[in-house]
């Protein structure tokens, strides 16, 4: 029932539903975000079926023979195997369907926990004041003035296995920019009329954070958000392609990059899908990202 | 401002204490330096318990950091169990390794900024324009492009296909020289500087790449954010030539974040570099820190680490410094 005069729901969630409508149609202008959109949602889609996409091969399986090529590792494309075989004579095509699963978890979760614990510190921040706003701003400030990458490579030498540290290492990392931009937001929101208004009628800060600032600060976030699942997908095909992230045998598009630069001369194929995979998601979450701001921020033309 | 720059250096001081603390207590988890001992039938354990002894490895955390950060600021000698040479400090190594990492780092630094503060001021002024769109889609593209991947397709397509550029290293060994081999080190300072030249090419390339993007993109929302705002309109009515305007009244201010934004981008250029050191088998400290974690060689990541946050925690500072002198809206007291 997307009926702007449907009102049956109250004023409230009428206009906060036009709002999200209004922010889609004028995300909808944007070509490039609307193709970054639908290119997405098809990879996504292809993560999720990865199985029947993979022409009957797993990635864990070690394919025997192969007739075009007189070893089955690091064979070239072929009828079945349209990206070749790894060095382990590994299907490479089921690999990069199956290392996306594992890429794109790894960029949308760290990418909700960190916009989460951001909202929480924001808020807590932003509200509050005061000696918890100076803690959490200085704490929040010393997080940014680390060296991320050789901690991250530490981190995940100290922890090493699952996709959840690696999900957990990354995370640790990735909320320092949202927590700073609700902050500001909750600085301004906690001014204004309606905040006063509930706080005059007695609701605790928990519920004022949790009904009227959080969905008020959320634009933004939803922005950094988007536009963190790139750096995500970076930081976990960076790790893994330094043999630090997702280990083998479970494929990632970082860990099938580990010994690209030991076949470039054997077998080039291997390096290029898996770095393209990575560039054009990257790219298509950024321009999202974009888009989105564009979207949710009318007032600038960026 | 005197006074801003003592109270902002005194507060530098508990900032990195407590990095030291943090980092050293991860890398302390990363495994027991003494563990290859065990294995070794000559060493007697009494000699292994006497080594963490002498090491301070069988204290609490606290007094073991103590000792360390005493060790860190004076140095004593190292040992041969790692990475490091009998006799030889981490420090040491460190200061051998860390001339070619500032060296390609800071020159692809001064690109980037080079690059992308006129190439963003120039897309605001043409906004929506072919340059723009064409500038927007590269400064996306620098973004979103993984830096090993980048360094490998380089590799891939400079050295190995066209071989205009070596793939990997930051010298050669030797140079011949009227047919006669002369070491790297003997060689002329001309020739050394232009073969390091050579080498540093591609790795510079990729670090350039890897921070122009998001500068570009934020230089060029700074500039129309300003271009709309009320002085500059004012500067335009009272009939001033465009020129001025524009750099004397729009990008002054415009450029003023870049700077905030640089210093915070020093953490990200230290990842770049060891990530394109890595790719390069440039030895750095960069590579020098990633393969002293593979290693579990402890001693030398903690000094690593160590230095690597004294270096953002400085790069930050100097950016404070350097907003404060380019601001003179802000007042420091």
């Amino acid at each position: 029932m997307a009926n702007e005069d449907y009102v049956e729901g109250g004023i409230e969630t009428s206009e906060s539903y036009s709002y999200w409508r209004k922010v889609f149609q004028r995300l909808k202008k944007h070509k490039i975000a609307m193709v970054s959109l639908w290119f997405l949602v098809i990879l996504i889609l292809m993560a999720v079926f990865a199985g029947p996409l993979s022409f009957g091969n797993n990635p864990y399986s070690y394919i025997k023979s192969v007739p075009w090529a007189p070893r089955p590792e690091l064979a070239p494309p072929g009828p079945g195997h349209p990206l070749g075989l790894d060095n382990m004579g590994r299907d490479a095509w089921s690999r990069l369907l199956y290392g996306g699963r594992v890429s794109l978890s790894v960029g949308f979760i760290c990418s909700f926990i960190g916009a989460a614990v951001g909202l929480f510190f924001g808020l807590i921040s932003g509200y509050f004041g005061g000696i918890t706003d100076m803690l959490i701003m200085r704490f929040t400030d010393f997080m940014l003035s680390l060296p991320v990458l050789p901690l991250m490579v530490v981190l995940s030498s100290v922890i090493k296995g699952s996709l959840w540290t690696i999900i957990f290492v990354i995370s640790i990392f990735s909320w320092m920019g949202v927590a700073r931009l609700v902050r500001g937001e909750v600085l301004s929101l906690k001014e204004q009329e309606f905040t006063e208004a509930a706080r005059a009628i007695g609701e605790t800060p928990a519920r004022i954070m949790w009904i009227h600032l959080m969905p008020n600060s959320m634009a933004p976030v939803i922005v950094a958000a988007t536009l963190a699942i790139s750096g995500n997908i970076i930081y976990e095909a960076t790790l893994s392609f330094l043999g630090l992230g997702i280990r083998q045998p479970t494929p990632s598009w970082g860990n099938m990059l580990n010994g690209a630069q030991t076949f470039m001369l054997t077998a080039p194929w291997l390096m290029w899908w898996p770095g393209i995979a990575i560039l054009v998601t990257t790219l298509a979450f950024n321009f999202l990202g974009d888009g989105l701001r564009d979207a949710l921020d009318p007032r600038l033309y960026r | 401002m005197r006074n801003y720059l003592i109270r902002r250096s005194l507060e530098l001081i508990p900032v990195l204490f407590a990095i030291a603390f943090v980092s050293f207590w991860l890398v302390s988890k990363m495994g027991d330096p003494f563990a290859v001992l065990v294995l070794n039938p000559h060493v007697r354990p009494e000699d292994i318990q006497r080594l963490r002894h002498i090491w301070h490895w069988d204290d609490p955390l606290v007094v073991r950091f103590w000792y360390w950060l005493k060790d860190f600021v004076w140095p004593r000698q190292g040992w041969g169990l790692s990475t490091l040479a009998p006799g030889q400090t981490a420090l040491q190594l460190i200061s051998r390794r860390i001339p070619v990492t500032i060296a390609f780092s800071s020159t692809s630094l001064i690109a980037a900024i080079i690059l992308s503060i006129p190439l963003g001021v120039y897309s605001a002024l043409r906004q929506y324009s072919v340059a723009d769109y064409i500038l927007t889609f590269f400064a996306f593209f620098g973004m979103s492009m993984p830096t090993f991947w980048f360094g490998i397709m380089l590799i891939y397509l400079f050295a190995v296909k066209l071989h205009w550029f070596p793939a990997a290293g930051y010298h050669r060994a030797f140079f011949i020289i009227n047919g006669v081999p002369v070491m790297f080190d003997k060689a002329p300072r001309w020739m050394q500087f232009l073969d390091e030249a050579w080498h540093l090419t591609l790795p510079i390339i990729v670090l350039t790449v890897f921070q122009v993007g998001g500068w570009l993109r934020y230089m060029r929302s700074s500039m129309l954010e300003v271009k709309s705002m009320d002085y500059v309109r004012t500067a335009r009515a009272k009939g001033l030539p465009e020129r001025t305007v524009i750099y004397k009244h729009a990008f002054r201010n415009a450029v003023i974040p870049i700077i905030t934004l640089i210093g915070l981008s020093f953490p990200g250029l230290i990842g770049g570099a060891m990530i394109t050191e890595t790719v390069f088998a440039i030895d750095g400290i960069g590579r020098l820190t990633y393969n002293a974690v593979m290693s579990q060689d402890v001693f030398v990541a903690m000094a690593l680490i160590m230095i690597f946050s004294i270096l953002v925690v400085i790069g930050n500072f100097l950016a404070d410094i350097f907003y404060a002198v380019a601001d003179p809206r802000i007042r420091y007291s």
